[in-house]
């Protein structure tokens, strides 16, 4: 059964149901420049918003023992009692470590050890489903438990395991509820007799909760920020149980005793998440600025000012970074004047944090020189990774432009990485300083209409055809081919280059069906000339062969799996009249376009006929390659999730502006999420009903024109449903208000053809033809 | 014959049943509780017996297991009919054996407080469109057992082809919390305006709902730099008697003057609280969009039973605007 440590907090539900914040969360949404391991003192590292432990770096703060454990590592004083063999013994399955350990100091701390584990026994709530579990928190063997430590307390004469012991009956009495008891025994046996050290203050810590108990709120708070600003294990737990005193009104103020109550005091109250920033330093500059703590509660404040200078929110950014509005300069303005306070301040000893602060804040306010000049202070090897970032970034984000000369130091500043090779990831997943740059750098890219080298800072070339931009394509064809790239080109098309893949070839195919699904078949072929390969190529999964009854249609329905081309249910048969026979049986992209200009040549010829099949045919075409069309998947690669497996306007595309529109429009920052913002309707059922209505307008031919209405009918329900979010994942034929309006050509179908043969073929087979007809 | 005469055929009224939640560790029954049920003609009462959240082991393994649960249930509850109502955070593991535990320990809360199991529950889950299949079919399951109904939201219904339609007969619409809390300018328990937004005269859902109303208050802060925090309960009389601390700004929105304590925190100069409280006209107003829609509208839930907030209404005038 698993267990989790029992906290006699009070109340906690609420709290946590009401403290919710609009800021924010995720260390990865948020770009930390100025790194938070540069303060004096680690203890407090945990306090501040977002902190992260780097790797390696106190891998044991945050276990929250680590006062504990240097005790007795003190206790024992032998090389066999490392960190590792005392967290052992504190577990329950640390038995073994006590193996031929006889001496007598051993053998009094196994004692001990072994009634802490048999009290903690008792105040750990197994996690259960079990109701009477959950109501019996705690409640056994306790008075036992007490007598068993009172005569342990007694017979121990070393000090330290007698405090030790102390701690244990204070934790007993308190969870029993014999909170006056606790607080009689503390101040009899304990407060004056002991050192004061990390034990002592875990008692402290009971003996607040103790008071808390009784109401006296005061008393508790006082002793809770005692506990915070000496413990170092129970720092954090002291810090909650002091706001849970301040809801009370109560903050100990009223046995404050000296100046370092009230920088305590301070650092608390400072370091809560709702407090007034700038407020908080002012108060404390004034008080005592060469304190330490200082750094941490200036640390918070400046992490809590690069969420502002970088907002998280892309759409927040403006051109410049970092974005400072007048209410941020005035705020960086008054950190740097503190910063450069302390380092005037003959009392302050830490005084790279203070330059290092200074020199950020220089920086952010827009002297990038006087940032560099005093960056020169800073000397010591612990800050070197920390000068380099600095550098990097100042010199990044006051490029106003982007050129050869930036690319190539941009490739030095962010090299290429061998392991990375081929995946642009690296530089999405590295450091927050490197995104951000890359961030930055793309922004300017974009701006200076480079859409391919901004694309591929943050996404695969593959991603392109979710997107069909033509703004993009084109700008990659370029980059692609351009000749001599700098080396920051060079890294951007190693990851797009690949054994098996040619990007040109790809990029190009990806045009050219761009122009094939806009009408546009002579400029497809003009790109088509370009590419090498047109059959049997299975790069990028993109289809090469067209089969010719790609100009023929059905009347059954094709829903069902995108990657499913079920082609055999295409009955008609004009494309196979002789006037066609330039059709091959099949075809590759190249011959496809060459018959779509053929067929748009005949759409003009003179013969009436003619002008009817070839309209008739082309829009066939645009039918089928559309969304509910039998080849819908050949143009469109990338697969929706959706119940039916088909992408719908009205699911995707009319929530979030196409990545064609934004970028044409210029309303986005950089193209890193560009490729959420896919675009895969292209109106192709509206182009095929406009060549539809031409062929009607050139027949006669009745039962042809009844088709053709049929056809048209189906591009309206193609239309209903990339227009209505409610009809594309279930429709079953429904007539009201919403639908009748898609029902023009069924109308027309019911009116004018209903003594065609083709009339009474549809309404025995298509059943909303029928339900139309019959309702 | 006897019996007749005091008791006139065109006398008889249909009462407006109000049911109510209890959402507590500790479910009191007071006199004022009763006078209240009783002059809101309460049948039901939907009392929440814990939430079902992940407790994330060392290893990082999250399992679902019971927090917030009731401890004790005053006897005066028995004499309703009494509905268990379970929370499940959506980020719930929903793994193949929650329904049985759930299953038990609902049953043993119900024992061990009214000697009986009750054969309805309901569930409330803020799901969505990645949740939907697990949490449907936790229902699934457990309708084996139970009656079960499940709380729905505004965004539910609006968006219901993302988020499904959960597999049960009955739903409680909940018309509260559905505002921003950082708008001053705004109600954030319920403004009209946002449920007009949801609810427009073609809504529908596919089942009867009763809908649950706000009889509740609430206290927003946001300091300078526009952070927000929430209060339980409104303190009206707190800042109107301290009117050197709290600059009032209109009718619920207040300044602060200088630094103080409040409630646990730090307040300083230039931060704002803005008081939620119930307000009848949004309420009625709230009430008639669904009304007008092709909802199918069952019995009235009010959140919450809560004898001092109830003491300061006047509950005979929302009785009066929700009929």
């Amino acid at each position: 059964m698993k267990k989790a440590s029992f906290i006699v907090l009070f109340a906690i539900y609420k709290v946590l149901l009401f403290s919710c914040s609009s800021e924010p969360t995720g260390e990865q949404l948020y770009y930390n420049i100025f790194l938070q391991t540069n303060i004096s003192d680690p203890e407090y590292l945990s306090f501040i918003r977002y902190f992260k432990f780097p790797e390696g770096f106190h891998s044991n703060f945050r276990e929250g023992n680590e006062g504990n454990i240097g005790l007795w590592k003190k206790y024992f004083d032998e090389p066999y009692w490392n960190e590792k063999a005392i967290k052992s013994i504190l577990k329950e399955n640390g038995s073994y470590i006590w193996k031929n350990r006889i001496n007598s100091k051993e053998i009094n701390a196994k004692k001990y050890i072994n009634f802490a584990l048999k009290c903690s026994s008792n105040f750990e709530v197994p996690n259960s489903w079990d109701y009477n579990e959950i109501k019996l928190k705690g409640q056994k063997n306790i008075s036992e438990l007490i007598d068993q430590g009172y005569k342990f307390f007694n017979q121990e004469e070393e000090l330290s395991l007698k405090l030790r012991y102390g701690y244990q009956i204070i934790r007993l009495l308190r969870y029993s509820e014999q909170y006056k008891g606790a607080i009689e025994f503390f101040n009899k046996n304990i407060e004056k007799n002991f050192e004061k050290n990390e034990i002592f203050y875990y008692i402290l810590d009971q003996i607040a909760g103790c008071h808390y108990n009784i109401r006296e709120f005061e008393m508790a708070a006082y002793l809770f920020l005692k506990v915070f600003d000496k413990s170092r294990d129970k720092k954090r737990s002291a810090y909650i149980s002091y706001t849970f005193c301040t809801n009370s009104n109560a903050e100990g103020k009223k046995y404050f005793k000296d100046e370092n109550d009230k920088i305590a005091f301070l650092t608390l109250k400072y370091l809560r998440s709702f407090s007034d920033d700038i407020k908080g330093l002012e108060e404390f500059y004034n008080f005592k600025p060469e304190d330490q703590r200082f750094e941490l509660i200036f640390m918070r404040i400046f992490n809590k000012l690069e969420t502002q200078v970088f907002p998280t929110k892309y759409g927040e950014w403006k051109d410049q970074l970092p974005f400072v509005d007048s209410n941020l300069k005035a705020k960086i303005e008054k950190m740097l004047s503190y910063a450069n306070g302390n380092i005037q301040n003959p009392k302050v000893k830490h005084k790279e944090f203070w330059y290092l602060s200074s020199s950020y804040l220089n920086f952010l306010d827009g002297n990038k020189d006087e940032a560099n000049n005093v960056l020169k202070n800073v000397k010591s090897k612990k800050y070197a990774e920390q000068i380099k970032i600095f550098k990097n970034v100042y010199k990044c984000l006051s490029w106003t432009n982007m050129n050869d000369q930036n690319d190539t130091e941009l490739s030095t500043i962010i090299p290429y990485s061998e392991e990375q090779f081929h995946d642009y990831k690296y530089f999405v997943s590295g450091p927050r300083w490197r995104q951000l740059i890359l961030s930055y750098i793309s922004h300017l890219y974009l701006k200076e209409r480079k859409f391919a080298k901004s694309f591929l800072i943050f996404n695969n070339l593959g991603d392109m055809d979710r997107l069909y931009s033509l703004d993009l394509i084109e700008d990659m064809i370029k980059f692609l081919s351009k000749p001599n790239k700098n080396p920051f080109e060079s890294i951007l098309f190693n990851f797009c280059n690949s054994n098996d893949k040619d990007p040109l070839e790809y990029t190009r195919r990806l045009m050219a069906n761009y122009f094939l699904m806009h009408g546009k078949p002579a400029s497809a072929l003009e790109v088509l000339k370009k590419v090498r390969v047109l059959r049997h190529d299975d790069s990028y999964n993109l289809p090469t062969m067209f089969d010719s009854r790609i100009f023929s249609n059905n009347i059954s329905e094709v829903y069902g799996n995108r990657g499913y081309l079920n082609i055999s249910i295409m009955k008609d048969s004009v494309y196979l009249s002789k006037i066609f026979k330039f059709i091959p049986g099949e075809m590759n992209l190249k011959e496809l376009a060459v018959c779509l200009i053929k067929l748009d040549s005949m759409t003009k010829d003179s013969k009436r006929s003619t002008r009817k099949l070839a309209n008739y045919l082309l829009g066939n075409y645009y039918f089928n390659i559309s969304n509910t069309g039998a080849f819908k998947s050949v143009f469109i690669y990338y697969e929706p999730q959706t119940a039916h497996g088909i992408y719908f306007y009205s699911e995707y595309e009319n929530e979030r502006e196409n990545a064609e529109s934004l970028i044409k429009n210029k309303k986005i920052y950089n193209m890193r999420d560009i490729n959420e913002n896919f675009k895969m309707y292209f109106g192709l059922e509206k182009s095929a009903t406009k060549y539809y209505q031409e062929a009607l307008l050139n027949s006669d031919d009745k039962e042809l024109n009844a088709r053709i209405v049929y056809m048209m009918a189906k591009c309206e329900l193609n239309t209903m449903y990339n227009e209505n979010r409610e009809f594309s994942n279930e429709y079953d034929g429904t007539l009201n208000s919403k639908t009748l309006k898609y029902k023009t050509n069924f109308n027309r179908l019911k009116n004018d053809y209903s003594e065609t043969k083709f009339y009474k073929k549809i309404i025995r087979e298509c059943s909303f033809f029928r339900y139309y007809c019959e309702s | 014959m006897i019996s007749c005469k005091n008791k006139p055929s065109n006398t008889i009224v249909k009462r407006k049943i109000f049911n109510f939640y209890e959402w507590g560790l500790n479910a009191n029954y007071t006199d004022t509780t009763k006078k209240m049920l009783d002059l809101a003609n309460t049948k039901t009462i939907f009392l929440h017996y814990f939430d079902v959240i992940n407790h994330t082991t060392e290893d990082n393994y999250s399992d679902p297991y019971p927090t917030y649960v009731i401890n004790k249930i005053d006897t005066g509850f028995s004499d309703y009919e009494i509905v268990p109502v379970v929370f499940i955070a959506n980020s719930v593991n929903m793994e193949y054996n929650l329904h049985e535990k759930i299953s038990k320990l609902v049953d043993q809360i119900s024992l061990s407080h009214f000697n009986k199991k009750f054969n309805k529950l309901q569930l409330d889950c803020d799901w969505n469109q990645n949740s939907k299949s697990s949490y449907f079919s936790l229902i699934d399951s457990l309708s084996k057992k139970f009656e079960v109904s499940v709380t729905i939201r505004l965004h539910q219904i609006k968006y219901k082809y993302d988020t499904g339609i959960p597999p049960v007969k009955k739903g409680v619409l909940m018309l509260y919390n559905v505002g921003e809390l950082g708008r001053f300018d705004e109600n954030s328990i319920l403004e009209s305006g946002i449920v007009d937004e949801y609810i427009n005269p073609d809504s529908e859902y596919p089942m009867e709902l009763d809908i649950a109303l706000p009889l509740f208050s609430q206290t927003v802060l946001k300091n300078n730099d526009g952070n927000l925090k929430l209060l339980q309960g409104q303190h009206r009389s707190e800042l109107e008697e301290s009117k050197n601390i709290f600059r009032k700004i209109n009718e619920n929105v207040y300044v602060v003057r200088k630094d103080t304590l409040f409630k646990g925190f730090f307040l300083s100069k230039g931060f704002t609280l803005k008081i939620d409280s119930v307000d009848f006209n949004e309420i009625e107003k709230s009430y008639s969009f669904i009304k007008e829609s092709k909802l199918k509208i069952g019995n009235t839930i009010l959140y919450r039973l809560d004898d001092q907030l109830i003491n300061k209404l006047n509950f005979n005038k929302i009785i009066e605007k929700i009929h």
